[in-house]
C-alpha cells in the first residue's frame, strides 16, 4: 500500500488552512499544512480540543476556510461554495457519535440516505444498498430501528450509509470512541478491509494503538501541526508525546515497563506483534 | 422502551403492501362518515368493516390492546357522564345517579365509536411503518407546495422527530435514574415542587438535543442532503390495482354506512 507522491494529484492537498469559530478569540486550526495520497491511511492525534474534528468538518467540505495558500479536496477548491459541495460527494466523513447520524427508521433507509439526496434512480439505489448491507454484515438488521441497534451495529450502519455514495477518500473522527470493546472490533474491522482495498482514509484517534499502524501520523497541538511522519518517529520523542497530551501504544508501555525493570529494548515496540519479537517470544 | 405512537407492526399481510396513500385516504374517510352518521345501522357497518380489516391485516390482538388500554379510561367517563347528566326519562335514580335508557345508549354509542376509530386507526398505523405515512402525507400535501410549504421537509422533519422518541425516552430515564441517584425524588411533593424537581431533568436533555440537532445537520450535509434540492426514494410509492380497489371498497362501505 505504498503512496505514489509523484503520479497522481494528491486526495488532500491542503497549504496554510486557517479557520475560526465565529467569536473565538483564537484559531482553531492555524496555517496547516497536509497532504494525503491514493491509498494512504493517515492517522490524525492530538489532545482534547487541538483541532482534529475542526479539520475533519473542513476536509468533507461541511465548513468554509477562513483563510488557506490552497485547500484542495480530491481537485475540489474548498475555498469556493461550489467546490465544498462537489468535495461532500467525494468525502466520506464518519462521525464520533453514532446515535447523531442515523436519521431514518431503519437501516436499509439510513444506508439510503445518501443516495437518494443525490437523486439516484430507485433500482440502482437498492442495488447499492444491498451491496452495502452485505458488506457491511447488515443483511439481516436491514428493517431494524436504530435504537433497537448496539453500538457497533449503529456505527457500521452509518458507516455503510457515508460509503454507499461512491467516495474517493474517508475522514473517520474517533469513529470507536464511544463504542465498547466489542462494538470497537466490529468498527476496527470494516476499517481494516476498507484500507486493505486501497481506499485512502484520515483517521482520527485518540487511541494510540490505532495510530500506531498508520502509514502516517499528523500530530495537532492547538490546532498547528506539530508533528508529521511515521509512527515510530512520534512515539520514540518521548518529550513530545508528553507535550502533546498523547500516550504510547499499550505495546511502547509494556517495553517501558519492562526497561525500568532492567530488561531495555533496542527498538520501541508499537505493537504487540514487534513486543513478542524484541523478547523473543516470536520471530 | 417502547413508543406508542406510531407503531408499526412488521408483517407482510395484504394491508401491509398496500401504498399508505390509499390507506390514508380510505382510513380518513371512514373517520369522517363515522362522526357524520349517528344510528347504531351505520355504526354495525363500520364496525364490520374495521374487524374485517383488523382480520386482514394479521396484527395480533395484543398489539391492539396496547392501543386500547388508555381508551378505557375514556369509555368509562362517557358512561359516567351519561349517567350524570342522563337524559331523558330515567327508570332508576338514586342521589346524583340516574339511568336513563337513552343515557345508556348515548354512551354505548359514542363508546362504541370511539373503539372502532381506534381500531381503523390502529390498522393503518400498525400495517404502515410511519416512515411510508409520512412520505403518503407529503405526498397527499403536494398542492399545498404552491403556496409555499416545504412538504417534504416537513415530512423529512417528522420522520427524524419519530426516529428520536424512543432515543429521547432513554435518556431521559438515563437522566433521571442519576438524579435518583443523587437523591432527586420526582413523586414527592406538591405541583411546584415536582415541577421543580424536573428542571434539571429537562436542562440536561435539551443540551443533548441541541448538540444532536448539531450533529445530525452535519452529518446529513456529509450524506449530500440539501434542502430543496430533488430527491429520489428506495421505496418509491407505487400505488397499483389492490390499491384502487381499497379505495372503491371502502366508497362502497361508506356508502352502505349512510345508507343503511
Ligand atoms: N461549535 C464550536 N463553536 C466554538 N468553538 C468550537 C466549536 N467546536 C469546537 N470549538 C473549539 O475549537 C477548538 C477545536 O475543537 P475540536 O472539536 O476541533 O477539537 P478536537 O481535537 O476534535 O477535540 P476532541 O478530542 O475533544 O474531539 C476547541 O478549542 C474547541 O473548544
Ligand atoms: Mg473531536
Amino acid at each position: 500500500m505504498s503512496p505514489s507522491p509523484d503520479e497522481t494529484p494528491p486526495l488532500f492537498d491542503i497549504s496554510g488552512l486557517h479557520y475560526r469559530y465565529a467569536g473565538a478569540q483564537a484559531d482553531a486550526l492555524a496555517d496547516l499544512d497536509l497532504k494525503v495520497h491514493e491509498g494512504e491511511f493517515v492517522a490524525v492525534v492530538g489532545a482534547n480540543g487541538s483541532g482534529k474534528s475542526t479539520l475533519a468538518r473542513l476536509l468533507g467540505g461541511l465548513e468554509k476556510p477562513a483563510a488557506a495558500r490552497h485547500a484542495l479536496a480530491c481537485g475540489h477548491d474548498l475555498l469556493v461554495e461550489d467546490g465544498r459541495m462537489a468535495a461532500r460527494r467525494d468525502v466520506g466523513v464518519l462521525f464520533q457519535n453514532p446515535e447523531n447520524q442515523l436519521v431514518a427508521q431503519c437501516v436499509e433507509d439510513d444506508v439510503a440516505f445518501g443516495l437518494e439526496n443525490l437523486a439516484w434512480p430507485a433500482a440502482d439505489i437498492g442495488r447499492r444498498v444491498d451491496e452495502m448491507l452485505a458488506r457491511f454484515g447488515l443483511e439481516d438488521l436491514r428493517r431494524r430501528e436504530p435504537h433497537m441497534l448496539s453500538g457497533g451495529q449503529k456505527q457500521r450502519t452509518a458507516l455503510a450509509g457515508v460509503i454507499a455514495v461512491p467516495r474517493r477518500v474517508l475522514v473517520l473522527d474517533e469513529p470507536t470512541a464511544m463504542l465498547d470493546p466489542v462494538g470497537r472490533d466490529e468498527v476496527l474491522r470494516a476499517v481494516r478491509e476498507m484500507r486493505d482495498e486501497g481506499l485512502a482514509i484520515v483517521y482520527i484517534t485518540q487511541e494510540m494503538d490505532e495510530a500506531a499502524g498508520a502509514d502516517r501520523v499528523v500530530a495537532l497541538e492547538r490546532g498547528t501541526q506539530a508533528y508529521a511522519g511515521d509512527a515510530g518517529g512520534l512515539f520514540a520523542d518521548a518529550a513530545l508525546v508528553r507535550r502533546l497530551g498523547l500516550g504510547l501504544p499499550a505495546a511502547g508501555e509494556l517495553a517501558l515497563a519492562l526497561a525500568e525493570q532492567g530488561r531495555g529494548l533496542r527498538d520501541l515496540p508499537l505493537t504487540m506483534d514487534e513486543l513478542l519479537v524484541a523478547l523473543g517470544y516470536a520471530t | 422502551m417502547k413508543a406508542t405512537i406510531a407503531q408499526y407492526y412488521a408483517g407482510d399481510s395484504l394491508l401491509h403492501r398496500l401504498d399508505p396513500r390509499a390507506k390514508l385516504v380510505a382510513v380518513s374517510a371512514l373517520a369522517v362518515a363515522l362522526f357524520v352518521r349517528d344510528s347504531f345501522a351505520g355504526l354495525a357497518v363500520y364496525a364490520a368493516a374495521a374487524v374485517l380489516a383488523y382480520l386482514l391485516s394479521g396484527v395480533p390482538l395484543v398489539w391492539f390492546w396496547r392501543a386500547f388500554r388508555p381508551l378505557l379510561w375514556l369509555v368509562a367517563l362517557t358512561f359516567v357522564a351519561q349517567v350524570v347528566f342522563a337524559p331523558g326519562e330515567p327508570f332508576f335514580s338514586f342521589g346524583f345517579i340516574h339511568l336513563s335508557w337513552r343515557g345508556l345508549e348515548l354512551a354505548a354509542f359514542l363508546s362504541l365509536r370511539l373503539v372502532v376509530l381506534v381500531l381503523v386507526g390502529s390498522v393503518l398505523t400498525l400495517t404502515t411503518p410511519s416512515m411510508a405515512l409520512t412520505d403518503g402525507l407529503a405526498w397527499l400535501g403536494r398542492p399545498l407546495r404552491r403556496l409555499r410549504v416545504p412538504t417534504d421537509e416537513l415530512a423529512l422533519m417528522v420522520t427524524i422527530a419519530l426516529r428520536f422518541i424512543p432515543t429521547l425516552l432513554v435518556e431521559l430515564d438515563t437522566i433521571m435514574r442519576a438524579q435518583r441517584a443523587r437523591g432527586a425524588d420526582f413523586r414527592r411533593g406538591g405541583l411546584r415542587e415536582r415541577t421543580r424537581s424536573l428542571v434539571p431533568v429537562l436542562v440536561p436533555l435539551f443540551v443533548l438535543s441541541f448538540r444532536r440537532a448539531d450533529e445530525l445537520a452535519l452529518a446529513m450535509e456529509a450524506r449530500c442532503y440539501r434542502p430543496g434540492a430533488v430527491r429520489t426514494r428506495l421505496h418509491p410509492l407505487r400505488a397499483g390495482w389492490a390499491d384502487a380497489a381499497l379505495l372503491v371498497a371502502a366508497a362502497i362501505v361508506i356508502a352502505a354506512g349512510l345508507l343503511v
